[in-house]
């Protein structure tokens, strides 16, 4: 089945109409998650430098109208991190950088009120978080500033990591979701495939079955679609009966006429004051109407042979005596050919299934080809065998190639070399299509001798 | 044949019943035709005829119907029934409501015609007892054998032999039928016993024009060269 055409994926559409909100919430989530994790770190980090500001201002004092400050080693041990910071610190008096490093000046609008201040600035071009703490100490006019500042590479580490697995998170929630909906389609749709299967089989059949298809299992959905197949399948059915009828009545029509031309030929043909040219005439119409009366014959028994099987009876027969009777019913005519026919078993009688006036007209078929287009004084092996049974009618003639050996189970097919006899190219498809009247199997296989053509039959053993 | 045989054709399409008409009357029987079943019933009960060809599509009573209102009407007379129709159901139908044969169209004149011929005989109660085929005559009265004018000299089993070959010319008699003619069904025949019997058979039938033709596995067959 090709899959090619302007047709598209339930898969698709559907991937497409629910990831693509999706993306857009999970971008929604992302930005304001990044935001959040921006926030969060900013605000814990900022806990952290002003305990240490704190720490050391707490150790702000004047001995002997000097300022003092005993800088704890725990005071900047909080501030050490994995990443390495740098941690500055600086004191401010006057708006001079009393001690600490000079470059961590208390900045343009550096407000003299109690509390902490945050602001981001920079230490040698590098970024850093700087806190800052106006400290009124007793004995002095003017607040000292006390200033703590870290590089941010810790934080902007934490931001990125965080913001890593955010992301990382989404990505996989995409991907469940995606794989999700990938599979719930192709569970949902598996009754479809199902269904797909069981008119795939028919295609292959060489007989058209019109059987409904199966409506239990179908998802609701697919319900009005298989039920309007069905219908089409109904309609079909009709119209092919219809008109395998109308080839049957119409080959029984053209028989009444063809009785009256061919009657007269022959009357015609018994004078003997006939010139020689009216009588080549009279002969080329006499072998044309026997042409036309064997396709007519052969057209009603395809008919009749493609019947749909109704309730056949499963009737038994004996393949051995069947075969004999038919066979010697051609025998005449082989022998007329100068051909040799003989007929091998190993049994004296083999039930089997089927009908033994459709297995009669089987074999009928397969020795008229036989003798039809074997060669003048060629040999027809005719051979029953059981378990399994199997009826096998060989000739040493000129063979089917292989790749012709379907194509002539075709109506009306002719190998290329037979165009010209008057066989009506009906004869295998008859014997195949009675074959399967009654389950057995016909085959063309290549006699062990390597030349002719050998017909096999395989019976379904009673 | 002292008296001449009269022939009854019932067919409705007149350009085949001309051809009949034209065929049967050559073979020198005396034929009526008419071309619907009630004509038929009605010319049935005025004239003996020694046997009736009755096609089974007439216009106005279905032919099998016919075929029952005769033999309803105790007319006797050996029925030979044509039909366009082939399917065996109409055979066996034509068969049970008293037709003794059965052609389906088209038909070759001479099968008919042989049929028709065999229809009259049997008719006539007495089957010909001479078997003759080209040289060969076969007395089944008085048992003698003639090939041409000399006698040809046969055992009991030889020519019960061939005279079922004869009988059935031009087509491949089963050895066990012909078995059954030579010996008697009790008796445990090796299959080689008829293969000998064959073979004289052949031996004295060299210059006859006849061959006896062996179709291994399904039997004998008897043919003229």
């Amino acid at each position: 089945m090709s899959t090619s055409g302007q047709g598209y994926s339930i898969k698709g559409r559907l991937l497409w109409t629910l990831l693509a909100p999706l993306c857009v919430i999970l971008i929604v989530l992302g930005v304001s998650g990044a935001w959040l994790v921006e926030q969060n770190v900013e605000s814990s980090s900022d806990r952290v430098l002003s305990g240490s500001l704190q720490a050391i201002g707490e150790t702000l004092a004047m001995q002997e109208g000097f300022i003092t400050l005993d800088l704890p080693p725990s005071a900047l041990g909080m501030l050490e991190n994995a990443d390495r910071d740098n941690v500055f610190y600086s004191v401010i008096y006057r708006g001079k950088v009393i001690t600490g490093y000079p470059e961590l000046t208390a900045g343009r609008n550096a407000i003299y009120v109690d509390g902490i201040r945050f602001r981001d600035g920079f230490f040698h071009g590098v970024p850093i978080r700087i806190a800052m703490e106006a400290k009124l100490v007793p004995q002095l006019d003017a607040p000292v500033i006390v200033q703590v500042a870290e590089t941010t590479k810790n934080r902007r580490a934490l931001v990125y990591r965080m913001m890593i697995s955010l992301m990382a998170g989404e990505l996989f929630l995409l991907l469940v979701i995606a794989s999700l909906i990938f599979f719930a389609v192709g569970w949902g749709l598996r009754p479809l495939a199902a269904l797909r299967r069981i008119v795939e089989a028919r295609v292959g059949q060489p007989e058209l079955e019109f059987a409904q298809l199966p409506l239990q299992g179908m998802p609701q959905e697919v319900l009005p679609f298989v039920s309007a197949f069905n219908a089409l399948l109904e309609h079909v059915e009709t119209t092919f009966e219809t008109l395998r009828r109308f080839t049957s009545d119409a080959s029984h029509q053209l028989r009444a006429p063809l009785a009256v031309v061919r009657t007269h030929v022959e009357l015609l043909g018994r004078r003997t004051d006939m010139p020689g040219e009216v009588r080549v005439s009279l002969n080329d119409i006499s072998q044309a109407v026997k042409a036309l009366q064997r396709l007519i014959v052969q057209l009603i028994a395809l008919a009749k042979a493609e019947r749909p099987p109704q309730g056949e009876p499963t009737d038994r027969f004996d393949l051995v005596e069947c075969t004999e009777v038919a066979s010697r019913a051609c025998a005449t005519r082989a022998l007329d050919r100068g051909m040799e026919l003989s007929f091998e078993t190993d049994r004296d009688k083999l039930v089997v299934h089927g009908s033994a006036m459709f297995a009669g007209e089987m074999i009928a078929n397969l020795l008229d080809n036989c003798i039809r287009y074997g060669f003048e004084k060629g040999h027809i092996t005719i051979r029953v065998s059981g378990s399994p049974a199997r009826l096998e009618i060989e000739d040493d003639g000129p063979g089917i190639p292989v790749a012709q050996r379907d194509r002539v189970f075709e109506r009306f097919y002719r190998l290329p070399q037979n165009s010209h006899s008057e066989g009506s190219g009906l004869g295998l498809s008859i014997v195949r299509a009675l074959g399967r009247r009654m389950a057995a199997t016909v085959s063309l296989e290549t006699p062990s001798g390597g030349k002719g053509i050998k017909a096999v039959i395989q019976f379904q053993s009673a | 044949m002292g008296v001449r045989m009269r022939l009854l054709i019932v067919e409705d399409d007149a350009a085949l019943a001309r051809g009949l008409l034209k065929a049967f009357r050559g073979d020198g029987l005396a034929v009526d035709h008419v071309s619907c079943g009630q004509d038929a019933l009605e010319i049935v009960k005025m004239e003996p005829y020694s046997a009736i060809i009755l096609d089974l599509g007439l216009p106005d009573i279905d032919g099998l119907t016919v075929l029952k209102r005769m033999r309803s009407m105790h007319v006797s007379t050996p029925i030979l029934i044509l039909t366009a129709r082939d399917g065996t159901s109409d055979r066996v139908n034509g068969l049970d409501h008293g037709a003794d044969d059965y052609l389906s169209k088209p038909f070759a004149v001479e099968e008919l015609e042989a049929r028709v011929r065999a229809l009259i005989r049997r008719g006539q109660g007495s089957p010909d007892p001479i078997l003759s085929l080209g040289l060969l005559k076969l007395d089944r009265a008085t048992g003698a054998a003639y090939l041409g004018d000399d006698v040809l000299d046969l055992t009991r089993r030889e020519r019960s032999v061939l005279e079922t070959l004869v009988s059935r010319v031009g087509t491949v008699v089963p050895k066990p039928r012909l078995a059954a003619d030579v010996f008697d069904y009790d008796d445990s025949v090796s299959p080689n016993a008829l293969e000998v019997y064959i073979g004289r058979l052949r031996r004295k039938l060299e210059k006859s024009g006849l061959e006896i033709l062996t179709v291994r596995g399904l039997g004998y067959l008897l043919r003229q060269i």
